[in-house]
C-alpha cells in the first residue's frame, strides 16, 4: 500500500511537469508579445529586469528551452513579475490564497454537515418522500449556473433587502472580523451550495450500500433502533469514502471559487486566475494556475492518505 | 438486449419514471421553442437582433411579452434565439465527447497493455484537475498563432465549434472509463468468443458485438453530460470567453446583466432560468435513463430497507 501511495506521488510529480509544459506552451499562444506589454505597462520595470525578462521569455530561442529556464528560476523560488501587479508573483498570490481559503474552508465544512445531515435522513427510507425531495434538491444544487445564483443572492440580500455587501472582501475603512465575516456570507453560500449536491447523492448512496451488509443486518437482530443504525453503524463507512470524494473534489471546488470570486469581485486566487489570463499577465497566470494544479494534487493525495490512515482494514494490513 | 423489443421495454420503464416524463417533455418544448421561435418571428418580418432604442429596458407588454433588453430588443425572441446556440453547444459537445470516449475506452478496454495504461492516466489526470482554469486558457489561446487563423469565415461561428471542441477535450474521460469497464467485461463472453473463432475480424467484432453491448451505460452518461456541457459553456460566454458577438447564448446575455442588477433584474433571472431547467432536465433524464436501463438497481435499494 505504501509502495501504491509512493507510485502514486511519483505520477503526481509528473502530471505536475506535463502539466507546466503544456500550460507554459499555451501561454506562447495567448495574444501580445510578453516583453512588450510588461515593459510598456511597468515603467519601473528596468532595462535590467528587462534583459533578465528578455532571458526568461527569449522568443527567439526553443520553446523547450524557454521552458527549462522558466522551470529552473521556479524551483529555484523565483517566478518572476507579474505586469498587472507589478510585484513579484510569489508576493501577489499569497494573499490572494488566504483569502480563497478563508472562502473555500468554511464552505467545504458547511457542504459536508450538510450532507451528511441530509443523507442521513434521505436514507432513513429510501424511496419515500423525503428521499425523494432531497434527491431533487441535490439535482438542483449541481444543476444550477454558479454565476447566476450568485447574481440572484445578490439581487435578494443586497440589493432587495439590503442586508450583506454585493461583493468585495472588506469594506474600505473597515476590515474588522466581523466586516470580513458579512462579506463572506454570500460568497461562501454559493460555493456550499454547489458541493451539496454530490456530497449529498454520495452520503446516501453510501449509507445505502452499507446498510445492505452482515454487520448492519445484526446491529438490526440485536435490536438497534434506525437511528442508531445509521449514525452510529453505517455513518462512520460512509464518512470514509465521503472523506475521499471531498478530497477528490478540491478541483471542482478551486474551479467554482473561480466564478464565484469573479461574480463577487472577491480578491481571492480564482479571480487572480482570470484576471492574469485575461490582462495578459503571463507570468501569473502561469505561476497561480500550477499553484491550483499543485493544491488540487496534494489534496488528492491527502484523500490517499486519510485513507489509509481512517480504514482499520487497510491500516491493519500494512 | 439492445434490439427492438429491448428498446420498447426501456422506452417504457422511461415513460414509468415521472421525473425523466416531465424533463423529456420540458425540454422537447424547449428545444422546438428555440429552433421554430426565431425562424417563425423572422418570418413575419420580425428581427431577434432588430434593436429599438425608444423602448430600452421595457417591462412586459402585449408586444414584448417579456420586455426589452438594454437595446431595445425583445427578450423573449432573444432568449429563444440564443438557446439555440445554448442547446446546440450543449448537445454537440456531449456527442464529441462521447464519440471520443467511446473510440478510446473501447480501444483500451479491447486492445489492453501500453494504450490502456495511457487512456487511463489521462483521465486521471482530467479527474484530478481544476478544469475551469484551464478551459479558460484554451478559450483565451489565438487561433492565428496555431495558424488557424487563414480558416476563420465566419469568426462568431468558429467561436461556438471551439467551445464543442474543448469542452469534449476535457468531457471524454467519464464515457472513456465506462467504455472500458464494460469492453473489459464482454471481451472474454461466449459470443465475442465464437465470433472470433468464426473469423470475424476486429473492427467487426468491435462494431457488431461489443459495441451495442457497451451501448447503454454510454447513453447515461452522454445524457448527463449534455448538462455539464450546457453549463461549462455558460460559465465561459458569462466569463467572456465563451461564445462571441454576434452569435448569443444564454451565458453571453448574463454577462452584463449584472451591472444592470438594480435597473434591471430580470434581464439577470430569465437566461439563468433557462440554462438551470435545461441542466436540470438533462440530469434528471439521464438519472432516469440510468434507473430504466438498470432496473435491478432498483431491486437492490430495496433490499436495503
Amino acid at each position: 500500500m505504501l509502495r501504491a501511495l509512493l507510485r502514486r506521488l511519483v505520477q503526481s510529480l509528473a502530471l505536475l511537469l506535463v502539466l507546466s509544459f503544456a500550460i507554459y506552451g499555451l501561454m506562447g499562444l495567448m495574444p501580445g508579445d510578453p516583453i512588450d506589454l510588461m515593459i510598456a505597462a511597468d515603467p519601473r520595470i528596468t532595462s535590467a529586469d528587462a534583459a533578465r525578462l528578455k532571458a526568461l521569455y527569449g522568443l527567439d530561442r526553443p520553446l523547450l528551452e524557454r521552458y527549462g529556464a522558466w522551470l529552473k528560476a521556479a524551483l529555484a523560488g523565483d517566478l518572476g513579475y507579474s505586469r498587472l501587479y507589478g510585484r513579484p508573483v510569489l508576493e501577489v498570490m499569497v494573499p490572494r490564497l488566504v483569502n480563497t481559503l478563508w472562502l473555500m474552508g468554511p464552505s467545504l465544512v458547511l457542504a459536508l454537515a450538510l450532507a451528511v445531515l441530509g443523507g442521513v435522513l434521505a436514507a432513513r427510507h429510501p424511496g419515500g418522500r423525503l428521499d425523494a425531495a432531497l434527491n431533487l434538491l441535490a439535482f438542483a444544487a449541481f444543476s444550477v449556473p454558479s454565476f447566476w445564483l450568485a447574481l440572484l443572492l445578490i439581487l435578494l440580500f443586497a440589493v432587495e433587502l439590503g442586508w450583506l455587501p454585493p461583493g468585495g472582501v472588506a469594506s474600505v475603512g473597515d476590515g474588522g472580523l466581523w466586516d470580513r465575516v458579512r462579506h463572506l456570507v454570500l460568497p461562501v453560500l454559493t460555493l456550499t451550495l454547489l458541493s451539496v449536491g454530490t456530497f449529498l447523492r454520495f452520503t446516501r448512496a453510501a449509507l445505502i450500500e452499507v446498510l445492505g451488509e452482515d454487520f448492519m443486518r445484526t446491529a438490526r437482530a440485536k435490536g438497534c433502533s434506525r437511528a442508531a443504525q445509521l449514525w452510529v453503524h453505517a455513518l462512520p463507512h460512509a464518512l470514509l469514502s465521503l472523506i475521499t470524494v471531498a478530497a477528490l473534489h478540491f478541483g471542482a471546488l478551486l474551479s467554482g471559487a473561480l466564478v464565484v470570486e469573479t461574480v463577487f469581485a472577491y480578491a481571492g486566487m480564482g479571480k487572480l486566475i482570470y484576471d492574469a489570463i485575461l490582462g495578459n499577465d503571463y507570468n501569473l497566470a502561469l505561476a497561480a494556475l500550477m499553484l491550483g494544479a499543485l493544491l488540487t494534487l496534494c489534496a488528492n493525495l491527502l484523500a490517499d492518505l486519510l485513507y489509509l490512515r481512517l480504514d482499520p482494514r487497510i491500516r491493519e494490513g500494512v | 438486449m439492445a434490439g427492438q423489443a429491448g428498446a420498447r421495454g426501456l422506452w417504457r420503464r422511461l415513460w414509468r419514471h415521472r421525473r425523466a416524463r416531465v424533463s423529456l417533455g420540458v425540454l422537447v418544448v424547449l428545444a422546438a421553442a428555440c429552433a421554430v421561435g426565431p425562424a417563425l418571428a423572422r418570418a413575419f418580418g420580425i428581427d431577434p437582433a432588430a434593436m429599438d432604442l425608444l423602448a430600452r429596458l421595457e417591462g412586459p407588454s402585449l408586444a414584448h411579452p417579456l420586455g426589452t433588453d438594454e437595446l431595445g430588443r425583445d427578450l423573449l425572441l432573444r432568449l429563444l434565439d440564443a438557446g439555440r446556440v445554448s442547446l446546440a453547444v450543449g448537445v454537440g459537445g456531449a456527442l464529441l465527447a462521447a464519440a471520443f470516449g467511446t473510440l478510446f475506452g473501447v480501444l483500451a478496454g479491447w486492445f489492453g497493455g501500453r494504450l490502456d495504461a495511457l487512456v487511463m492516466r489521462l483521465t486521471d489526470a482530467v479527474l484530478a484537475l481544476p478544469l475551469l482554469p484551464l478551459l479558460l486558457v484554451l478559450a483565451a489561446v489565438d487561433l492565428d498563432k496555431l495558424g488557424l487563423g487563414g480558416l476563420a469565415g465566419d469568426e462568431a461561428l468558429w467561436s461556438a465549434l471551439r467551445i464543442v471542441v474543448i469542452v469534449a477535450l476535457f468531457g471524454w474521460t467519464t464515457t472513456a472509463r465506462l467504455a472500458r469497464a464494460a469492453t473489459l467485461s464482454v471481451r472474454e463472453r461466449e459470443y465475442v468468443l465464437a465470433a472470433r473463432a468464426l473469423g470475424a475480424r476486429t473492427p467487426r467484432i468491435l462494431l457488431r458485438h461489443v459495441l451495442p453491448n457497451v451501448a447503454s451505460p454510454l447513453v447515461v452518461a452522454a445524457t448527463l453530460s449534455v448538462g455539464q456541457v450546457v453549463l461549462a459553456e455558460s460559465v465561459l460566454s458569462f466569463l467572456g470567453l465563451g461564445i462571441q458577438p454576434p452569435l448569443a447564448s444564454w451565458g453571453t446575455m448574463l454577462t452584463g446583466a449584472q451591472e444592470r442588477l438594480f435597473d434591471a433584474p430580470m434581464l439577470a433571472l430569465w437566461p439563468g432560468l433557462l440554462i438551470f431547467l435545461t441542466v436540470l432536465c438533462f440530469n434528471l433524464l439521464g438519472d432516469g435513463l440510468q434507473e430504466a436501463l438498470d432496473p435491478r438497481g432498483a431491486h437492490a435499494l430495496r433490499r436495503a430497507q
